[in-house]
């Protein structure tokens, strides 16, 4: 019979795209914190080199009476570390602690922070892990700037 | 003798007819188990995955262990109660240690779910009018009994009814009440019968109601059923009439066309006292006589005898195709329905979590914005109020109300070394406009951000220009 044969369809219907839908969720759950904390890690590599380009070399600064303008390698490079185990240190749990490379050149400090973040639902795939990174440059300037800045 | 016979039943043996009744009752093999199977090789996975590694185990275990009662008792359980004590069990079962159970119980309450609403339409309740219950002996013999019956009176009615006489047996109309038993159409008009092939003493009483009483084998009578084959009668009278008044309006202008019911009692050993009833009730042997003996209002040509027979036959032909249309609509509403809360529930978390994600986003960036625009202030007050004007300039931006943010701020360590602002902004998250958000507590995201401040930018006196 028609109706017979037919029955439970929406029910077939549901199981078949249930994975589907939870899966989408899913997807959008785990993209959504993995966003989030790309986003979070930026803001402290943002910092943590805008940190370290604030330690110039005051030596060669003074011996060239201003004119001389470079980043003091170690104390840049300890202020960025710093900034990054201080700031991270109040962040979320990550699977494993995040590695940070600092470099630093004479006049600009660059930052890589990465990390990894476990998953929720990509676990049903075997993504358990997914990898997080951020990175930023800070460049030393000098001098008047136009706008007066503050 | 009549050879025009149309017969619009199926033509099976009488033994599959009692088998097709056997199928949609309580012996019937237990619905959806195959379907739970699928469901939880799905769902065990998925479930398990948030509770690893015993997840996966507990969830499979409670998975097969459900499947193994759904195959040998799965007729006998209340899936629907045993749904509802997983569920609760599942809200209010604090996790804590036990957080395996968590999969398990999602798994559970998904099975039982789905069991429940593949049986939920088999029934298998005791009748309330004393008819035996589908798939007992009893209804068995019934059924057996009924459709014999009919065959038999179907034979006879062939047999005893002159050639100007058309039979049609088990024809079904839309929006009549089941199979008519056999239609006649002659020249003394339309005869619709309904067959009643029960043993016993059958009587009509004086309101109408059919008593059917029949004797054990110890010699007590006892009470049986019989249901009302007049009402039945009246009704397929009702389809017949429409039917035709729709494909043959002629037939109802000047004279009428008269439709007769008769109730048929075609077992030999019954015992008839039917003068009360609505329709006329008469035993086998006087049916094919009645009919065609029958004193007409108004005679039918055998032209009009046609007419009928073609439009009865085309009614019932169209009437099974939207029948089962319709059906399949209702079903498929009712299935709708039951199903629209979970994806909806879905959908309206998905998107909930959504702003969440977008909110954390935010305030990230506004702590960010504040602190830096904190560290380039002349003083910590200047810090301060810079912190401030940024929040309320940036935050339209990234999609806050800037009038619900909430901003701390730390200049504390303006003047030292390494000197710093601190900015925290807190956001509270509103969920009230979804459907059910209203249940949600209030929540706020936060985030943090520390600058530090340049000790070479004149006019704030950090103590670098320390002269030697």
């Amino acid at each position: 019979m028609m109706v017979r044969r037919s029955a439970a369809q929406a029910l077939v219907w549901l199981t078949l795209t249930l994975p589907l839908l939870m899966s989408t969720a899913g997807l959008a759950i785990d993209g959504g914190l993995l966003l989030a904390s790309r986003r979070e890690l930026q803001s402290v590599a943002d910092g943590a080199a805008r940190a370290g380009a604030t330690r110039l070399d005051k030596e060669r600064l003074r011996g060239s009476a201003g004119a001389d303008i470079q980043l003091d390698p170690a104390l840049a490079e300890a202020a960025a570390r710093e900034y990054v185990d201080e700031r991270l240190g109040q962040q979320r749990v990550w699977v494993a602690p995040p590695t940070t490379q600092i470099g630093v050149s004479s006049r600009r400090v660059h930052v890589l922070i990465e990390a990894s973040m476990s998953t929720a639902f990509l676990r049903v795939v075997h993504l358990d892990v997914v990898p997080v990174a951020a990175s930023a440059f800070a460049d030393v300037e000098f001098g008047i700037r136009d706008g007066g800045g503050g | 003798m009549t050879s025009r016979v149309f017969n619009c039943h199926t033509t099976r043996p009488l033994r599959d007819a009692a088998a097709d009744d056997r199928s949609s009752s309580t012996r019937a093999p237990f619905r959806g188990v195959k379907l739970a199977a699928g469901l939880a090789l799905l769902l065990v996975p998925i479930a398990g995955a948030a509770e690893r590694p015993y997840g996966w185990l507990v969830a499979g275990l409670v998975a097969l262990a459900l499947l193994v009662l759904a195959s040998i008792i799965g007729r006998h359980v209340s899936w629907g109660w045993l749904l509802v004590l997983v569920a609760t069990a599942g809200v209010v079962t604090p996790r804590g240690d036990l957080a395996v159970i968590g999969p398990a119980l999602f798994v559970a309450t998904a099975i039982c779910l789905l069991l429940w609403l593949a049986n939920v339409r088999s029934g298998g309740g005791k009748h309330g009018d004393g008819r035996p219950r589908p798939g007992s002996r009893e209804r068995e013999a019934q059924v057996l009994m009924g459709m014999y019956g009919e065959r038999h009176v179907g034979e006879i009615l062939a047999r005893e009814l002159p050639q100007e006489y058309v039979l049609i047996n088990g024809l079904k109309l839309p929006r009549g009440a089941g199979d008519i038993d056999h239609l006649v159409v002659g020249p003394t008009g339309v005869f619709l019968l309904e067959t009643k092939t029960m043993a016993g003493r059958i009587v009509c009483e004086l309101d109408g109601s059919w008593r059917r009483t029949r004797i054990g084998r110890g010699g007590t009578p006892y009470a049986a059923y019989i249901g009302d084959p007049a009402a039945q009668v009246q009704r397929n009278i009702f389809a017949v009439r429409e039917s035709l008044r729709t494909r043959l309006p002629g037939l109802f202008q000047r004279s009428p066309l008269w439709i007769e019911g008769l109730v048929v009692f075609a077992h030999p050993r019954t015992e008839l006292q039917a003068g009360h009833s609505r329709v006329p009730a008469v035993r086998l042997e006087e049916a094919a006589p009645r009919i065609s003996l029958h004193v007409p209002q108004r005679w039918l040509r055998d032209a009009e005898v046609d007419q009928v027979v073609e439009a009865l036959l085309a009614d019932a032909r169209e009437g099974s195709v939207g029948a089962g249309l319709a059906a399949q609509s209702a079903q498929a509403v009712v299935e709708v329905a039951l199903l629209l809360p979970v994806v909806l529930a879905l959908l309206f978390g998905t998107i909930g979590l959504s702003r969440v994600i977008q909110a954390q986003t935010a305030v990230v960036a506004v702590a960010h914005e504040a602190a830096r625009a904190g560290a380039l202030g002349k003083s910590p007050e200047d810090a301060r109020e810079r912190m401030l004007q940024r929040v309320q300039l940036v935050a339209p931006g990234v999609g806050l109300d800037a009038r619900r943010i909430e901003l701390e701020y730390n200049v504390s360590m303006f003047r030292r070394d390494p000197a710093r602002v601190i900015a925290v902004v807190r956001y509270p998250l509103d969920f009230r406009d979804l459907p059910l958000g209203g249940w949600i507590p209030p929540s706020a995201v936060r985030a943090e951000h520390a600058e530090w401040i340049d000790p070479f930018r004149s006019g704030i006196g950090l103590g670098v220009d320390d002269s030697p």
